[in-house]
Protein backbone atom coordinates (compact mmCIF):
# COMPACT_ATOMS: atom_id res chain seq x y z
CA UNK A 1 0.00 0.00 0.00
CA UNK A 2 1.33 3.36 -1.08
CA UNK A 3 0.29 5.18 2.10
CA UNK A 4 2.24 2.83 4.33
CA UNK A 5 5.26 3.20 2.07
CA UNK A 6 5.12 6.96 2.47
CA UNK A 7 5.00 6.65 6.24
CA UNK A 8 7.84 4.16 6.29
CA UNK A 9 9.87 6.47 4.13
CA UNK A 10 9.74 8.97 7.00
CA UNK A 11 10.90 6.58 9.71
CA UNK A 12 11.55 3.04 8.40
CA UNK A 13 12.33 1.87 11.92
CA UNK A 14 8.80 2.50 13.19
CA UNK A 15 5.73 0.28 12.98
CA UNK A 16 2.92 2.39 11.55
CA UNK A 17 0.60 -0.56 10.99
CA UNK A 18 -0.28 -1.39 14.57
CA UNK A 19 -0.21 2.06 16.19
CA UNK A 20 -3.61 3.59 16.85
CA UNK A 21 -2.22 6.99 17.71
CA UNK A 22 0.93 8.11 15.88
CA UNK A 23 1.24 11.23 18.01
CA UNK A 24 0.84 9.59 21.39
CA UNK A 25 3.22 6.81 20.37
CA UNK A 26 5.79 9.29 19.13
CA UNK A 27 5.79 7.97 15.56
CA UNK A 28 5.11 11.40 14.08
CA UNK A 29 6.23 14.74 15.43
CA UNK A 30 5.75 18.21 14.02
CA UNK A 31 8.76 17.94 11.65
CA UNK A 32 7.47 14.63 10.31
CA UNK A 33 3.97 15.97 9.85
CA UNK A 34 5.19 18.64 7.43
CA UNK A 35 7.02 15.98 5.43
CA UNK A 36 4.03 13.65 5.47
CA UNK A 37 1.64 16.31 4.18
CA UNK A 38 4.07 17.31 1.42
CA UNK A 39 4.49 13.65 0.43
CA UNK A 40 0.73 12.98 0.37
CA UNK A 41 0.07 16.08 -1.71
CA UNK A 42 2.76 15.14 -4.19
CA UNK A 43 1.99 11.44 -4.44
CA UNK A 44 -1.78 11.72 -4.76
CA UNK A 45 -1.85 15.12 -6.44
CA UNK A 46 -4.16 16.72 -3.93
CA UNK A 47 -4.17 19.74 -1.69
CA UNK A 48 -4.83 19.33 2.01
CA UNK A 49 -6.72 22.28 3.40
CA UNK A 50 -5.79 24.02 6.65
CA UNK A 51 -9.11 23.00 8.19
CA UNK A 52 -8.20 19.35 7.70
CA UNK A 53 -5.05 19.72 9.75
CA UNK A 54 -6.08 18.14 13.01
CA UNK A 55 -5.08 15.08 14.98
CA UNK A 56 -8.26 13.20 14.03
CA UNK A 57 -7.26 13.08 10.35
CA UNK A 58 -3.68 12.00 10.91
CA UNK A 59 -3.55 9.87 14.01
CA UNK A 60 -3.45 6.41 12.42
CA UNK A 61 -3.63 4.50 9.13
CA UNK A 62 -7.44 4.34 9.12
CA UNK A 63 -7.72 8.07 9.74
CA UNK A 64 -5.29 8.82 6.92
CA UNK A 65 -7.12 6.49 4.56
CA UNK A 66 -10.35 8.27 5.41
CA UNK A 67 -8.73 11.60 4.64
CA UNK A 68 -7.45 10.33 1.29
CA UNK A 69 -10.86 8.87 0.47
CA UNK A 70 -12.47 12.27 0.98
CA UNK A 71 -10.00 13.58 -1.57
CA UNK A 72 -11.12 10.91 -4.03
CA UNK A 73 -8.11 8.64 -3.55
CA UNK A 74 -9.09 4.99 -3.27
CA UNK B 1 11.76 47.61 35.66
CA UNK B 2 14.06 46.51 38.44
CA UNK B 3 17.79 46.53 37.77
CA UNK B 4 19.52 43.89 39.79
CA UNK B 5 22.64 41.81 39.97
CA UNK B 6 21.62 38.18 40.32
CA UNK B 7 18.86 36.49 38.34
CA UNK B 8 17.04 35.43 41.51
CA UNK B 9 16.73 39.09 42.54
CA UNK B 10 14.13 39.46 39.78
CA UNK B 11 11.95 36.78 41.29
CA UNK B 12 12.39 38.12 44.82
CA UNK B 13 11.36 41.60 43.70
CA UNK B 14 8.41 40.38 41.63
CA UNK B 15 7.15 38.21 44.50
CA UNK B 16 7.23 41.20 46.80
CA UNK B 17 5.52 43.54 44.37
CA UNK B 18 2.96 41.16 42.83
CA UNK B 19 2.60 38.16 45.18
CA UNK B 20 -0.84 37.17 43.89
CA UNK B 21 -0.20 37.76 40.19
CA UNK B 22 0.03 34.76 37.84
CA UNK B 23 3.66 34.18 36.82
CA UNK B 24 3.74 30.84 34.98
CA UNK B 25 1.01 28.79 33.34
CA UNK B 26 1.56 25.20 32.22
CA UNK B 27 -0.76 22.35 31.32
CA UNK B 28 -1.74 21.40 34.84
CA UNK B 29 -1.05 24.33 37.05
CA UNK B 30 -0.62 28.05 37.25
CA UNK B 31 1.76 29.55 39.76
CA UNK B 32 1.70 33.04 41.20
CA UNK B 33 4.86 35.03 41.87
CA UNK B 34 4.34 34.40 45.57
CA UNK B 35 4.16 30.63 45.07
CA UNK B 36 7.09 30.60 42.69
CA UNK B 37 9.24 32.41 45.23
CA UNK B 38 8.09 30.37 48.20
CA UNK B 39 8.77 27.06 46.45
CA UNK B 40 12.12 28.27 45.10
CA UNK B 41 13.13 29.29 48.60
CA UNK B 42 12.15 25.91 50.04
CA UNK B 43 14.19 24.13 47.39
CA UNK B 44 17.08 26.50 48.04
CA UNK B 45 16.98 25.80 51.78
CA UNK B 46 16.72 22.05 51.20
CA UNK B 47 19.77 22.03 48.92
CA UNK B 48 21.91 24.53 50.82
CA UNK B 49 21.91 22.36 53.92
CA UNK B 50 22.56 19.12 52.03
CA UNK B 51 24.88 19.81 49.09
CA UNK B 52 28.48 20.05 50.15
CA UNK B 53 30.07 20.33 46.73
CA UNK B 54 29.54 23.21 44.32
CA UNK B 55 28.51 20.65 41.68
CA UNK B 56 25.61 21.26 39.28
CA UNK B 57 22.08 20.05 39.99
CA UNK B 58 20.14 18.60 37.06
CA UNK B 59 16.47 19.29 36.32
CA UNK B 60 14.46 16.33 35.06
CA UNK B 61 11.10 17.82 34.07
CA UNK B 62 8.80 18.11 31.12
CA UNK B 63 7.30 21.51 30.40
CA UNK B 64 6.38 22.47 33.93
CA UNK B 65 6.28 25.74 35.79
CA UNK B 66 7.73 23.84 38.72
CA UNK B 67 10.98 23.40 36.81
CA UNK B 68 11.36 27.19 36.87
CA UNK B 69 10.81 27.33 40.63
CA UNK B 70 13.30 24.46 41.04
CA UNK B 71 15.89 26.20 38.87
CA UNK B 72 15.64 29.36 40.98
CA UNK B 73 15.90 27.29 44.16
CA UNK B 74 19.13 25.75 42.91
CA UNK B 75 20.45 29.22 42.11
CA UNK B 76 19.52 30.49 45.59
CA UNK B 77 21.59 27.65 47.03
CA UNK B 78 24.55 28.98 45.06
CA UNK B 79 24.66 26.03 42.64
CA UNK B 80 24.43 25.89 38.83
CA UNK B 81 21.40 24.17 37.32
CA UNK B 82 21.31 22.00 34.22
CA UNK B 83 17.93 21.55 32.49
CA UNK B 84 17.69 18.24 30.65
CA UNK B 85 15.80 17.22 27.55
CA UNK B 86 14.24 14.11 29.03
CA UNK B 87 12.88 12.95 25.67
CA UNK B 88 16.40 12.36 24.41
CA UNK B 89 17.82 8.81 24.31
CA UNK B 90 19.21 7.56 27.63
CA UNK B 91 22.55 6.92 25.95
CA UNK B 92 23.00 10.59 25.18
CA UNK B 93 21.72 11.61 28.62
CA UNK B 94 24.37 9.34 30.14
CA UNK B 95 27.04 11.12 28.10
CA UNK B 96 25.75 14.44 29.41
CA UNK B 97 25.95 13.20 33.00
CA UNK B 98 29.51 12.07 32.30
CA UNK B 99 30.43 15.70 31.66
CA UNK B 100 28.07 17.26 34.18
CA UNK B 101 29.09 15.23 37.27
CA UNK B 102 25.86 16.40 38.88
CA UNK B 103 25.51 15.95 42.62
CA UNK B 104 21.73 15.70 42.45
CA UNK B 105 18.73 15.44 40.13
CA UNK B 106 15.45 17.16 40.92
CA UNK B 107 12.37 15.61 39.35
CA UNK B 108 8.68 15.17 40.14
CA UNK B 109 7.06 12.26 41.94
CA UNK B 110 5.69 10.74 38.75
CA UNK B 111 9.13 10.42 37.14
CA UNK B 112 11.14 9.68 40.26
CA UNK B 113 11.25 5.86 39.96
CA UNK B 114 12.50 6.06 36.36
CA UNK B 115 15.02 8.70 37.27
CA UNK B 116 16.34 6.64 40.18
CA UNK B 117 16.77 3.65 37.87
CA UNK B 118 18.64 5.80 35.36
CA UNK B 119 20.77 7.46 38.05
CA UNK B 120 21.84 4.06 39.37
CA UNK B 121 23.41 3.24 35.99
CA UNK B 122 25.73 6.25 36.14
CA UNK B 123 29.34 5.86 37.26
CA UNK B 124 28.84 8.69 39.76
CA UNK B 125 25.36 8.19 41.18
CA UNK B 126 23.65 11.54 41.92
CA UNK B 127 21.03 11.99 44.65
CA UNK B 128 17.46 12.00 43.33
CA UNK B 129 15.05 14.41 45.03
CA UNK B 130 11.42 15.03 44.17
CA UNK B 131 9.97 18.49 43.92
CA UNK B 132 7.09 17.47 46.14
CA UNK B 133 9.36 16.24 48.93
CA UNK B 134 11.38 19.42 48.76
CA UNK B 135 8.47 21.85 48.82
CA UNK B 136 5.75 20.26 50.94
CA UNK B 137 7.54 20.84 54.21
CA UNK B 138 8.48 24.24 55.56
CA UNK B 139 12.23 24.61 55.97
CA UNK B 140 13.53 24.72 59.55
CA UNK B 141 15.12 27.83 61.03
CA UNK B 142 18.52 26.15 60.82
CA UNK B 143 18.02 25.35 57.14
CA UNK B 144 16.99 28.92 56.40
CA UNK B 145 20.03 30.22 58.22
CA UNK B 146 22.31 28.09 56.06
CA UNK B 147 20.51 29.31 52.94
CA UNK B 148 21.00 32.89 54.09
CA UNK B 149 24.71 32.35 54.53
CA UNK B 150 25.10 30.61 51.17
CA UNK B 151 23.04 33.27 49.41
CA UNK B 152 25.03 36.15 50.78
CA UNK B 153 28.32 35.03 49.23
CA UNK B 154 26.97 34.62 45.71
CA UNK B 155 28.40 36.90 43.02
CA UNK B 156 27.36 37.88 39.52
CA UNK B 157 30.29 35.95 38.07
CA UNK B 158 29.04 32.68 39.56
CA UNK B 159 28.11 29.91 37.13
CA UNK B 160 24.36 30.18 36.68
CA UNK B 161 23.56 27.17 34.57
CA UNK B 162 24.74 24.63 32.06
CA UNK B 163 22.98 24.04 28.77
CA UNK B 164 24.02 21.20 26.51
CA UNK B 165 24.26 21.65 22.77
CA UNK B 166 25.43 19.34 20.03
CA UNK B 167 29.20 18.69 19.99
CA UNK B 168 31.26 17.92 16.90
CA UNK B 169 33.23 15.06 18.45
CA UNK B 170 30.15 13.07 19.42
CA UNK B 171 29.65 14.29 23.00
CA UNK B 172 27.30 17.18 23.74
CA UNK B 173 29.00 20.40 24.87
CA UNK B 174 27.90 22.05 28.13
CA UNK B 175 27.81 25.84 27.90
CA UNK B 176 28.29 27.48 31.31
CA UNK B 177 26.49 30.80 31.67
CA UNK B 178 26.93 33.38 34.41
CA UNK B 179 24.49 35.69 36.19
CA UNK B 180 26.21 38.63 34.55
CA UNK B 181 25.50 37.37 31.03
CA UNK B 182 21.81 36.72 31.73
CA UNK B 183 21.06 39.86 33.74
CA UNK B 184 22.70 42.07 31.10
CA UNK B 185 20.60 40.49 28.38
CA UNK B 186 17.42 40.41 30.45
CA UNK B 187 17.67 44.09 31.28
CA UNK B 188 18.20 44.91 27.65
CA UNK B 189 15.35 42.74 26.40
CA UNK B 190 12.71 44.00 28.84
CA UNK B 191 13.36 47.50 27.55
CA UNK B 192 13.80 46.66 23.87
CA UNK B 193 10.61 44.59 23.68
CA UNK B 194 8.66 47.09 25.86
CA UNK B 195 7.79 44.42 28.40
CA UNK B 196 5.85 45.20 31.56
CA UNK B 197 3.36 43.56 33.92
CA UNK B 198 0.76 43.42 31.13
CA UNK B 199 3.04 41.20 29.03
CA UNK B 200 1.67 37.72 28.32
CA UNK B 201 4.45 35.74 26.70
CA UNK B 202 4.25 32.24 25.19
CA UNK B 203 7.38 30.11 25.35
CA UNK B 204 7.85 27.92 22.32
CA UNK B 205 10.78 26.00 23.68
CA UNK B 206 11.67 24.37 26.98
CA UNK B 207 14.54 25.55 29.18
CA UNK B 208 17.13 23.16 27.75
CA UNK B 209 16.57 24.34 24.18
CA UNK B 210 18.99 27.26 24.11
CA UNK B 211 19.77 30.37 26.07
CA UNK B 212 16.93 32.15 24.26
CA UNK B 213 14.49 30.07 26.30
CA UNK B 214 16.03 31.56 29.44
CA UNK B 215 14.94 34.98 28.30
CA UNK B 216 11.36 33.76 28.14
CA UNK B 217 11.70 33.11 31.85
CA UNK B 218 13.94 35.90 33.11
CA UNK B 219 12.60 38.75 31.01
CA UNK B 220 9.02 37.80 31.90
CA UNK B 221 9.84 37.68 35.61
CA UNK B 222 11.83 40.93 35.48
CA UNK B 223 8.85 42.62 33.83
CA UNK B 224 6.29 41.02 36.14
CA UNK B 225 4.51 39.46 33.18
CA UNK B 226 2.84 36.10 32.65
CA UNK B 227 4.66 33.20 30.97
CA UNK B 228 2.79 30.40 29.22
CA UNK B 229 4.62 27.11 28.69
CA UNK B 230 2.91 25.63 25.64
CA UNK B 231 2.80 21.84 25.36
CA UNK B 232 4.74 20.39 22.44
CA UNK B 233 1.63 18.72 21.02
CA UNK B 234 0.14 22.15 20.40
CA UNK B 235 2.82 22.74 17.77
CA UNK B 236 1.65 19.80 15.64
CA UNK B 237 -1.38 21.59 14.27
CA UNK B 238 -0.78 25.24 13.75
CA UNK B 239 -4.36 26.43 13.48
CA UNK B 240 -5.05 24.97 16.88
CA UNK B 241 -1.89 26.65 18.09
CA UNK B 242 -3.01 30.08 16.87
CA UNK B 243 -6.49 29.65 18.36
CA UNK B 244 -4.89 28.66 21.63
CA UNK B 245 -2.68 31.77 21.60
CA UNK B 246 -5.82 33.83 21.05
CA UNK B 247 -7.65 32.09 23.87
CA UNK B 248 -4.74 32.72 26.24
CA UNK B 249 -4.46 36.37 25.07
CA UNK B 250 -0.76 36.02 24.28
CA UNK B 251 0.74 39.39 23.33
CA UNK B 252 4.44 38.56 22.96
CA UNK B 253 6.29 35.76 21.19
CA UNK B 254 10.01 35.24 20.75
CA UNK B 255 10.17 32.20 18.51
CA UNK B 256 12.27 30.53 15.81
CA UNK B 257 11.50 31.29 12.15
CA UNK B 258 10.90 27.57 11.37
CA UNK B 259 7.80 27.59 13.56
CA UNK B 260 6.63 30.92 12.17
CA UNK B 261 7.07 29.53 8.67
CA UNK B 262 5.01 26.43 9.34
CA UNK B 263 2.26 28.61 10.79
CA UNK B 264 2.11 30.55 7.52
CA UNK B 265 2.24 27.36 5.46
CA UNK B 266 -0.72 25.87 7.30
CA UNK B 267 -2.67 29.09 6.62
CA UNK B 268 -3.26 29.55 10.33
CA UNK B 269 -2.82 33.33 10.01
CA UNK B 270 -6.01 33.44 7.92
CA UNK B 271 -8.06 32.44 10.96
CA UNK B 272 -10.70 34.92 12.01
CA UNK B 273 -9.62 35.16 15.59
CA UNK B 274 -5.94 35.97 15.96
CA UNK B 275 -4.06 36.47 19.23
CA UNK B 276 -3.57 40.08 20.45
CA UNK B 277 0.14 40.06 19.59
CA UNK B 278 1.91 43.35 20.24
CA UNK B 279 5.48 42.11 19.97
CA UNK B 280 6.71 39.51 17.50
CA UNK B 281 10.38 38.65 17.82
CA UNK B 282 12.41 35.85 16.34
CA UNK B 283 15.87 34.39 16.66
CA UNK B 284 17.98 31.36 15.85
CA UNK B 285 18.03 31.20 12.07
CA UNK B 286 17.45 33.41 9.01
CA UNK B 287 13.82 34.51 8.46
CA UNK B 288 12.52 34.07 4.90
CA UNK B 289 11.27 37.55 3.81
CA UNK B 290 8.07 36.22 2.20
CA UNK B 291 7.12 34.52 5.49
CA UNK B 292 7.75 37.70 7.43
CA UNK B 293 5.56 39.60 4.95
CA UNK B 294 2.62 37.32 5.83
CA UNK B 295 3.09 38.03 9.53
CA UNK B 296 3.18 41.76 8.86
CA UNK B 297 -0.08 41.43 6.98
CA UNK B 298 -1.76 39.50 9.79
CA UNK B 299 -0.46 41.77 12.58
CA UNK B 300 -0.16 45.27 11.10
CA UNK B 301 0.06 46.98 14.48
CA UNK B 302 2.63 44.71 16.14
CA UNK B 303 6.31 45.56 16.59
CA UNK B 304 8.63 43.14 14.83
CA UNK B 305 12.27 42.42 15.55
CA UNK B 306 14.96 40.03 14.38
CA UNK B 307 17.61 38.80 16.82
CA UNK B 308 21.00 37.18 16.47
CA UNK B 309 22.61 35.16 19.22
CA UNK B 310 23.67 31.78 20.50
CA UNK B 311 23.76 29.86 23.75
CA UNK B 312 27.30 31.18 24.36
CA UNK B 313 26.32 34.85 24.13
CA UNK B 314 22.50 34.96 24.52
CA UNK B 315 21.37 37.81 22.27
CA UNK B 316 24.18 39.71 20.60
CA UNK B 317 22.48 41.81 17.93
CA UNK B 318 19.03 42.82 16.82
CA UNK B 319 17.10 44.71 14.23
CA UNK B 320 13.78 46.48 14.64
CA UNK B 321 11.75 45.87 11.53
CA UNK B 322 9.14 47.57 9.47
CA UNK B 323 7.67 46.28 6.26
CA UNK B 324 10.46 47.67 4.08
CA UNK B 325 13.44 46.73 6.21
CA UNK B 326 15.91 44.44 4.48
CA UNK B 327 16.78 41.66 6.92
CA UNK B 328 20.35 41.80 8.16
CA UNK B 329 22.05 41.01 11.44
CA UNK B 330 21.25 44.46 12.78
CA UNK B 331 23.12 46.29 15.49
CA UNK B 332 24.71 45.07 18.73
CA UNK B 333 22.44 45.08 21.75
CA UNK B 334 22.98 46.03 25.36
CA UNK B 335 26.59 45.76 26.43
CA UNK B 336 27.54 43.60 23.45
CA UNK B 337 29.93 44.58 20.65
CA UNK B 338 30.33 42.75 17.37
CA UNK B 339 33.46 42.76 15.24
CA UNK B 340 34.31 40.86 12.10
CA UNK B 341 37.83 39.50 12.18
CA UNK B 342 39.85 37.79 9.47
CA UNK B 343 41.98 34.69 10.03
CA UNK B 344 45.00 36.65 11.32
CA UNK B 345 42.82 38.30 13.97
CA UNK B 346 42.70 41.75 12.40
CA UNK B 347 39.46 43.60 11.74
CA UNK B 348 37.96 42.80 8.32
CA UNK B 349 37.78 45.58 5.71
CA UNK B 350 34.29 46.65 4.52
CA UNK B 351 32.93 43.90 2.27
CA UNK B 352 35.52 41.38 3.42
CA UNK B 353 34.22 38.12 4.88
CA UNK B 354 35.40 37.19 8.37
CA UNK B 355 34.30 35.56 11.60
CA UNK B 356 31.99 37.37 14.00
CA UNK B 357 33.54 38.01 17.39
CA UNK B 358 31.15 38.96 20.19
CA UNK B 359 32.61 41.06 23.02
CA UNK B 360 30.99 41.77 26.36
CA UNK B 361 29.17 39.58 28.88
CA UNK B 362 29.47 36.16 27.20
CA UNK B 363 29.42 32.64 28.68
CA UNK B 364 32.09 31.32 31.03
CA UNK B 365 33.10 28.43 28.74
CA UNK B 366 32.44 24.75 28.05
CA UNK B 367 32.16 22.48 31.08
CA UNK B 368 35.16 20.21 31.55
CA UNK B 369 36.64 21.15 28.20
CA UNK B 370 39.48 23.57 28.62
CA UNK B 371 40.77 23.09 25.09
CA UNK B 372 37.57 24.10 23.35
CA UNK B 373 36.96 26.86 25.87
CA UNK B 374 40.37 28.39 25.11
CA UNK B 375 39.78 28.03 21.40
CA UNK B 376 36.48 29.85 21.46
CA UNK B 377 36.64 32.27 24.41
CA UNK B 378 39.16 34.84 25.54
CA UNK B 379 39.74 38.14 27.30
CA UNK B 380 40.81 41.22 25.40
CA UNK B 381 43.98 42.52 27.01
CA UNK B 382 43.44 46.20 26.40
CA UNK B 383 39.89 46.42 27.76
CA UNK B 384 39.59 43.32 29.94
CA UNK B 385 36.39 42.44 28.05
CA UNK B 386 35.51 38.82 27.41
CA UNK B 387 34.91 37.68 23.85
CA UNK B 388 33.57 34.66 21.98
CA UNK B 389 34.44 33.35 18.50
CA UNK B 390 31.00 32.57 17.07
CA UNK B 391 32.07 30.49 14.08
CA UNK B 392 29.60 32.55 12.04
CA UNK B 393 30.99 34.23 8.95
CA UNK B 394 29.72 37.67 7.95
CA UNK B 395 30.64 40.86 6.11
CA UNK B 396 29.72 44.52 6.22
CA UNK B 397 27.67 45.52 3.17
CA UNK B 398 27.62 48.85 1.32
CA UNK B 399 25.04 50.29 3.77
CA UNK B 400 27.23 49.48 6.72
CA UNK B 401 25.00 46.59 7.86
CA UNK B 402 26.38 43.28 9.00
CA UNK B 403 25.25 40.46 6.71
CA UNK B 404 25.44 36.78 7.61
CA UNK B 405 27.37 34.62 5.11
CA UNK B 406 27.65 31.07 6.48
CA UNK B 407 29.15 28.89 9.19
CA UNK B 408 32.90 28.35 9.24
CA UNK B 409 32.42 24.76 10.43
CA UNK B 410 30.01 21.83 10.14
CA UNK B 411 27.34 23.26 12.44
CA UNK B 412 23.86 23.55 10.94
CA UNK B 413 20.49 24.86 12.06
CA UNK B 414 17.58 22.50 11.50
CA UNK B 415 14.10 23.48 12.69
CA UNK B 416 15.73 25.93 15.08
CA UNK B 417 17.98 23.31 16.64
CA UNK B 418 21.72 23.67 16.50
CA UNK B 419 23.36 20.51 15.23
CA UNK B 420 26.99 19.50 14.77
CA UNK B 421 27.11 17.13 11.80
CA UNK B 422 30.15 15.53 13.45
CA UNK B 423 27.95 14.27 16.30
CA UNK B 424 25.70 12.43 13.84
CA UNK B 425 28.73 11.01 12.03
CA UNK B 426 30.34 9.72 15.21
CA UNK B 427 27.07 8.08 16.22
CA UNK B 428 26.84 6.45 12.76
CA UNK B 429 30.40 5.17 12.97
CA UNK B 430 29.64 3.20 16.12
CA UNK B 431 27.21 1.03 14.12
CA UNK B 432 28.61 -2.40 13.34
CA UNK B 433 29.04 -3.06 9.64
CA UNK B 434 29.14 0.63 8.73
CA UNK B 435 32.61 1.59 7.56
CA UNK B 436 32.18 5.21 6.49
CA UNK B 437 29.54 7.82 7.21
CA UNK B 438 29.23 11.47 6.29
CA UNK B 439 26.26 13.59 7.24
CA UNK B 440 25.36 16.67 5.23
CA UNK B 441 22.53 19.15 5.41
CA UNK B 442 20.35 19.65 2.34
CA UNK B 443 19.43 23.29 2.85
CA UNK B 444 16.88 23.37 0.07
CA UNK B 445 14.81 20.54 1.54
CA UNK B 446 15.79 21.33 5.14
CA UNK B 447 16.82 17.69 5.64
CA UNK B 448 19.77 15.83 7.08
CA UNK B 449 21.25 13.27 4.68
CA UNK B 450 23.57 10.48 5.76
CA UNK B 451 25.90 9.04 3.11
CA UNK B 452 27.40 5.73 4.15
CA UNK B 453 29.39 2.71 3.09
CA UNK B 454 28.39 -0.57 4.73
CA UNK B 455 28.17 -4.35 4.50
CA UNK B 456 25.25 -5.67 2.47
CA UNK B 457 23.76 -7.21 5.60
CA UNK B 458 23.23 -3.82 7.23
CA UNK B 459 19.84 -2.44 6.28
CA UNK B 460 18.92 1.23 6.27
CA UNK B 461 16.21 0.48 8.81
CA UNK B 462 18.78 -0.91 11.24
CA UNK B 463 20.97 2.14 10.85
CA UNK B 464 18.07 4.42 11.69
CA UNK B 465 17.02 2.27 14.61
CA UNK B 466 20.49 2.45 16.09
CA UNK B 467 20.80 6.17 15.47
CA UNK B 468 17.50 6.75 17.22
CA UNK B 469 18.97 5.02 20.28
CA UNK B 470 21.79 7.52 20.55
CA UNK B 471 20.60 10.78 18.98
CA UNK B 472 17.72 13.11 19.78
CA UNK B 473 14.96 13.13 17.22
CA UNK B 474 15.91 16.38 15.52
CA UNK B 475 19.28 14.83 14.66
CA UNK B 476 17.90 11.78 12.85
CA UNK B 477 18.75 11.80 9.14
CA UNK B 478 15.72 12.20 6.89
CA UNK B 479 17.43 10.32 4.06
CA UNK B 480 20.11 7.64 3.80
CA UNK B 481 22.28 7.17 0.72
CA UNK B 482 24.33 4.02 0.42
CA UNK B 483 27.54 4.31 -1.59
CA UNK B 484 30.08 1.78 -2.82
CA UNK B 485 32.84 4.10 -1.66
CA UNK B 486 33.18 7.67 -0.44
CA UNK B 487 34.23 10.09 -3.19
CA UNK B 488 37.65 11.55 -2.44
CA UNK B 489 39.40 14.78 -3.27
CA UNK B 490 42.84 14.79 -4.83
CA UNK B 491 44.27 15.25 -1.37
CA UNK B 492 42.63 12.01 -0.25
CA UNK B 493 39.95 13.64 1.94
CA UNK B 494 36.26 12.86 1.67
CA UNK B 495 34.87 15.04 -1.09
CA UNK B 496 31.90 16.71 0.61
CA UNK B 497 31.24 18.86 -2.40
CA UNK B 498 30.81 15.79 -4.61
CA UNK B 499 28.43 14.33 -2.03
CA UNK B 500 26.34 17.50 -2.09
CA UNK B 501 25.90 16.99 -5.83
CA UNK B 502 24.17 13.70 -4.99
CA UNK B 503 21.38 15.19 -2.80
Amino acid sequence: MKLLEILQEIHPQFDYETSQDFFADGLIDSFDLTRLIAALEEEFDLSIDGTELNAENFKNLDALQGLLLRHGVK
Amino acid sequence: MIILRLVTDYLAAAAEKWPGKIAVVDEVRQMTYGELWREAERIGAFLASRMEKKAPVALWFGLEGRSIAASQGIVLAGLPYAPLDISMPKKRLAKIFGTLEASAIITNRVCSEDVKKFAATLPQVPEVYTYEDMTEVKPSGAELAILDRVESVRTEDDALSIIFTSGSTGSPKGVISSHRMLTACTQWQVKALHMDETTVRAAQSPLYFAMGAYLDVYATIAAGGELHLLPKSLFLFKRKLISELARRKINLIFWVPSVMRSIVESKALALEELPPLRTIAFCGEPMPPQILAEWFKAFPRATFSNHYGSTEVTIAAWQELDRDTVLSMGKPCGEKELVIVTEDGSQAAPGEVGEILVRGPVAVGYLGDRERTEEAFGVEERTGKRFFHTGDLARIDENGDMVYVSRSDAQVKHMGYRIELGEIESAALTIEGLSAGVCLFDKEKDELVLFYVADDALRGKDILRQLSDSLPRYMWPARLKKLEAMPQTEGGKIDRRALKEMF
